[in-house]
């Protein structure tokens, strides 16, 4: 019986499979049984050795796929959004040349924060704002799209044609125009937005912060990836926040979404300007803590902001940043809550 | 490709309707599984036909696919369902004919450079790989030629993780054997040391 644990252990280390024990009892059980450990290499050898396999034909069986998911047998299944960008085999490439393309123009005109450049796509095409800046961009069809930093927004050659479609991964302040005959989707991970005319912002950055959606005029109808039933209506003002839960794991179950109207004419006007703020180059942040806004801020300056401790990061804080720089903005900060911060190159410890 | 990685093809194969990343996806398990179904149907045609049908319907379910958690294990799953489905409906005699998998281990090769391993070795591995009761054979082909984890495996095979340890065990005692690493044989204790 010894025999076979010996074995069984042996199996797990070739494959990988060893926890700490395990190597631990195995280490033991070759002492005790006077087994040179290096006898093991060749075995780990050989098991580490691929078998040659015939690959040539995958190709072959690839072409033969594409032939058949490209062919409409099946056209009808997607849901709204899903079928008006199937062929595209040699897509890879040309995204990648196109998006350089639109990257070199950013690029060189980065001195101009707010670039503004006409994207004329005939494929896919990626934008990216880069942690630090902030890009102006026109659609195809002179709707117009400010993206915040740390954002990407992408849209391919079928833009148009029947929807106006992008997908959005961070932030982006929309001003779409209106064309009831072409409805403009915003695709992101969670949610998915229709708009007939209007402007609207959209967050829905990959971290801790909620995914939002807030209507500055116009109307917005919402649907949520993970239960396509539920559609919201957002009119002015009104605000979809849903709780970036992959970083909230308790609270699996239940989709959790709320929307946030405003009342009063006054609240509505403070609301619009905090949520958009950024499109004026300011930060504002109320009621936030400081965890998120140093997320905010890791964007909009292009650094790293470490917590020294753990606490700090649940403070609450209020306030603005006008176009001010990153030193500025910590003294600000300092103003607020008592911290001390030191500054290495791109990386800031709070203490 | 690591797991990270078949996540963010995943991910830009549902959102994006990316097909290129489809492809990378396709290529990297598509031997592995039309072996994996050949093992069950015992016909490389009707393996490769159901490995193709897995594809077209992931495909076509594509929207749901970031739902999916692990990408390798639910593809071995619906190709071992689709397999059963297919002997089935052909009214296969062995109604759960996992019991009995017709794996064929691809030789091992060996690379002029290798002087640990030389080829009368592999030979020597390869017939024993070969003459491993089936069952075992196909756990071996799975854990060290696919590269599953044991749990993954017993998921694959609705058997114990237990059983996949002792399978390997098995196969492991075969290859010592080949190899002449005889770990059961104590060794002088000069040569223990060092």
């Amino acid at each position: 019986m010894v025999d076979n644990r010996l074995y069984v252990l042996i199996g797990k280390k070739v494959s990988n499979e060893l926890t700490k024990e395990e190597h631990e009892e195995l280490i033991r059980l070759l002492q005790q049984k006077s087994i040179d450990p290096h006898s093991l290499e060749l075995l780990q050898e050989v098991w580490n050795k691929k078998s040659l396999e015939d690959t040539h034909l995958v190709e072959e069986k690839w072409k033969s796929l594409v032939s058949k998911i490209n062919n409409g047998d099946f056209a009808d299944a997607p849901p709204v959004l899903r079928n008006n960008k199937v062929k595209r085999l040699s897509g890879l490439i040309a995204a990648a040349l196109i998006s350089i393309v639109v990257f070199s123009i950013f690029f060189f005109s980065s001195e101009n924060k707010d670039a503004v450049a006409q994207v004329v796509a005939d494929t896919d095409s990626v934008i990216i704002a880069l942690k630090g800046e902030r890009k102006r961009i026109v659609l195809p069809d002179g709707s117009q799209v400010l993206l915040n930093s740390g954002s990407e927004i992408r849209f391919n050659n079928r833009f148009g044609i029947v929807y106006r479609e992008v997908f959005l991964s961070g932030e982006a302040f929309f001003e779409v125009l209106k064309d009831s005959l072409h409805p403009f989707f915003v695709n992101t991970d969670r949610m998915i937005i229709k708009v007939l005319g209007t402007a609207f912002n959209v967050k829905a950055y990959n971290t801790r912060e909620d995914i939002e959606t807030m209507v500055v005029h116009g109307k917005v109808e919402v649907s949520l990836k993970e239960d396509s039933e539920k559609k919201v209506i957002l009119l002015t003002s009104e605000k979809l926040s849903l709780k970036n839960e992959k970083f909230y794991r308790d609270d699996q179950q239940q989709l959790k979404y709320e929307v946030v109207s405003t009342r009063s004419a006054h609240q509505e006007q403070k609301a619009i300007q905090e949520e958009i703020a950024w499109t004026e180059e300011k930060i504002v942040f109320s009621d936030e803590p400081f965890e998120t806004v140093a997320l905010k801020m890791e964007r909009w300056y292009d650094v790293r902001i470490h917590f020294e401790e753990e606490s700090m990061k649940s403070i609450l804080m209020s306030g603005d940043f006008d176009n001010v720089d990153i030193q500025q903005a910590l003294q600000i900060l300092q103003m607020l809550v008592d911290f001390k911060y030191e500054m290495v190159n791109k990386d800031i410890y709070i203490k | 490709m690591t797991a990270k990685e078949i996540i963010s093809l995943q991910q830009r194969v549902s959102l994006f309707d990316d097909q290129p990343a489809f492809g990378r996806l396709f290529n990297y398990h598509y031997t592995a599984l039309r072996q994996f179904a050949a093992s069950i149907v015992k016909s490389r045609e009707v393996a490769e036909e159901i490995v193709e049908d897995v594809f077209v319907s992931i495909w076509k379910n594509r929207s749901e696919l970031t739902a999916i958690s692990n990408f390798k294990v639910y593809l071995y799953v619906s190709v071992r369902n689709r397999c059963m489905n297919h002997i089935n409906r052909n009214g296969g005699k062995n109604l759960v004919s996992l019991d009995n998998p017709d794996v064929v281990c691809c030789g091992l090769v060996s690379d002029p450079e290798d002087i640990m391993v030389v080829s009368e070795m592999l030979q020597a591995v390869n017939k024993a790989v070969n003459d491993l009761p089936p069952r075992c054979r196909l756990v071996y082909k799975l854990a060290k030629e696919d590269g599953l984890q044991y749990k993954e495996i017993a998921e694959i095979l609705e058997i114990s993780p237990r059983t996949v340890e002792n399978q390997i065990a098995a196969a492991v005692k075969k290859l010592a054997a080949v190899l002449k690493v005889d770990f059961l044989l104590s060794l002088p204790v000069s040569t223990v040391k060092k």
